[in-house]
């Protein structure tokens, strides 16, 4: 097997035992990029010299120590939106074409600590807006499984660069779906932390009440081991927070020989809004046959309600444009960025700099965002989605009185075509129908494939989205390695039954 | 609730964007289709519920006023370095009348 299609624990494991080095799958990582990027587009910018040279500084630790993090040496991408010191962020942007990092985020400086191998910066909608990867300034991300479709979005140069094998693991974040959705339409797993659990320091902001960093990867255990890195209050985000994790059963729980025992007895949540209309046949039996097996591996399945489930997407899209409106009236020209040539006054500066720098959909979400808070209609739009908001927390918390974990499709429909739904932004945004309730109640989720269906003579995968309570992430993942040994789908078409 | 092309301009200037005709035209459509989306929420009553205003529950954050070490100190200079215009350490704009 080539060293690029391990998994994190995969890789490891084989350091320590001296199979092979981190140069090897290093090396490995940047031959596939240099394979498929041409037609993929996954990667904006590739770090092969800096990738390789902590690839020999990591090796020359393994040479030594056996007890050593468990990150050290292993090949990641990071979505560029992401700030690394000394690297072009560009966020798929214009306005951040030539924009250099003056610093690390704090993620990125957690995974520098550990000897982690960044290979490079992968493509995002512009500033993460959008669902599909096509809004990147750019060009678009294809998807690995048929590159006549999109890969999902905003993170899906990181989805796409994990099901390609073209890296180990990756960075994404997650606004409304972000990185479930685009786990979910390549086939990998991806991991939204509880909000603040991962320090925001270091991301482009996008909605600062929502945006949350995290993992996208090949299997559960491997997001598990990347979130344990990333995570943690930081005192440069007064927004994280310390959630219920404990470092010290780590290994125990790794070892465990039966994952699928955390299922046992596990009151699974089926909410009846996820099913109802608008969800496709083939993704609707994928999910019904999960919940046979689960049901067989000793879950009980109950049928519960969020009530204010139909309300979501409306409300999500008054508060993220609101907060967009906010956040990206600091690209003026001015400071960082794109500055206009044709300009007389600094007004002009602005508004032409901003006409030239920024793409539609984001003038689209600025544009919303300002009319929701401008005099007259702020308390119609803006306040009234705060309190709805509220509600939609309240959904999930009442449900979790008598549930464990929430379980239904991350999306209703798999990976669609490309330019399908440019022209219509409302049918982009139906795409995190599931997703974006979750990010307003600052939960934990987690998507994983759950198998393939066939659309026009493509195998596409599916993913099911599993929910927590609030920081509660560790049990999620431990659920979702349960659910990953019931059902396991294998990571490419070609060995699907 | 449909919007005017005038209300396009008015948003516009607040965002400090400058428009095309056609994307005053796309955005009149697009926008309108969107706002009418969204009227759905003007239909649930939520007069007794308390807005929910951030991710977390917010609360101040103290700290004593010493200096810490969080590798930011050589920042500023390099926060200078990114704009696009700069004179001297001092990041340059344009007249403002």
């Amino acid at each position: 097997m080539s060293l690029n299609k391990l998994t994190i624990r995969q890789a490891a494991r084989g350091l320590r035992a001296k199979q092979f080095s981190s140069v090897d799958i290093t090396t490995a990582c940047l031959d596939a990029i240099r394979e498929k990027n041409r037609d993929m587009h996954a990667f904006l910018e590739i770090f092969e010299d800096d990738a390789l040279d902590a690839a020999r500084r990591a090796d020359d630790m393994l040479a030594g120590d056996n007890t050593l993090p468990p990150l050290l040496g292993i090949p990641l991408a990071i979505k560029d939106n992401i700030l690394i010191k000394g690297k072009h962020c560009t966020a798929g942007s214009r306005m951040l074409k030539q924009y250099i990092a003056s610093y690390d985020a704090t993620a990125i400086t957690k995974l520098k600590r550990q000897g982690a191998v960044l290979l490079g910066k992968t493509n995002l909608d512009e500033f993460a807006m959008g669902s599909s990867t096509e809004h990147s300034a750019f060009g678009p991300t294809k998807n690995p499984h048929d590159v006549t479709r999109v890969p999902g979005g905003s993170s899906g140069g990181s989805a796409a660069a994990v099901a390609a094998d073209m890296c180990l693991g990756a960075l994404g974040s997650d606004t409304g779906g972000s990185i479930r959705q685009p786990a979910s339409f390549c086939g990998t797993v991806g991991f939204k932390p509880t909000y603040g659990s991962v320090s925001r320091h270091g991301l482009i902001a996008m909605a600062s009440s929502l945006d949350v960093i995290g993992p996208m990867t090949k299997t559960v255990n491997d997001a598990r081991i990347m979130f344990s890195v990333i995570m943690g209050k930081d005192v440069l985000d007064s927004t994280s927070v310390d959630i219920n994790y404990l470092v010290a059963s780590e290994r125990s729980e790794d070892d465990r020989p039966d994952q699928s025992s955390a299922l046992h007895g596990l009151r699974i949540g089926l909410p009846r809004e996820y099913f109802a209309q608008g969800l496709d046949k083939d993704v609707e039996r994928a999910v019904r046959a999960a919940e046979s097996a689960l049901t067989r591996a000793g879950a009980e399945l109950i049928d519960i309600s969020l009530p204010h489930s139909s309300y979501a997407l409306s409300t999500y899209y008054i508060i993220v444009s609101s907060e967009i409106s906010a956040n990206m009236a600091r690209y003026d020209g001015v400071r960082y960025g794109y500055r206009t040539e044709t300009a007389q006054t600094l007004t002009d500066a602005y508004m032409n700099s901003r006409a030239q720098g920024l793409g539609s959909e984001v003038k689209r979400r600025i544009m919303l965002g300002t009319y929701a808070l401008s005099a007259g209609y702020y308390d119609a739009y803006y306040a009234n989605a705060q309190r709805v908001r509220a509600l939609i927390s309240r959904d999930f918390e009442e449900a979790f009185g008598h549930v464990d974990v929430i379980m239904g499709p991350t999306t209703p429909t798999p990976a669609f075509l490309l330019n399908e739904r440019t022209d219509n932004p409302l049918s982009m945004y139906l795409a995190d129908i599931y997703t974006v309730a979750v990010n307003m109640a600052g939960l934990p989720a987690l998507s994983l494939p759950i198998g393939y269906v066939k659309k026009k003579g493509s195998v596409l995968p599916i993913g099911l989205q599993l929910i927590g309570p609030k920081k509660e992430d560790a049990r999620l993942l431990s659920v979702g390695r349960g659910v990953e040994a019931v059902i396991s789908s294998p990571r490419h078409p070609e060995f699907a039954v | 609730m449909a919007i005017s092309r005038r209300d396009v301009e008015h948003i516009a200037q607040l965002a400090r964007i400058m428009l095309s005709e056609e994307e005053k035209s796309l955005f009149e459509k697009e926008l309108s289709a969107i706002l009418e989306f969204v009227a759905a929420l003007t239909r649930l009553d939520t007069r007794v519920v308390a807005p929910m205003t951030g991710g977390i529950s917010a609360q101040n954050i103290m700290r004593h006023d010493e200096k810490r070490d969080d590798g930011l100190h050589d920042a500023p200079a390099e926060l200078v370095d990114a704009a696009p215009e700069k004179r001297e350490g001092w990041i340059t704009i344009k007249r403002i009348f």
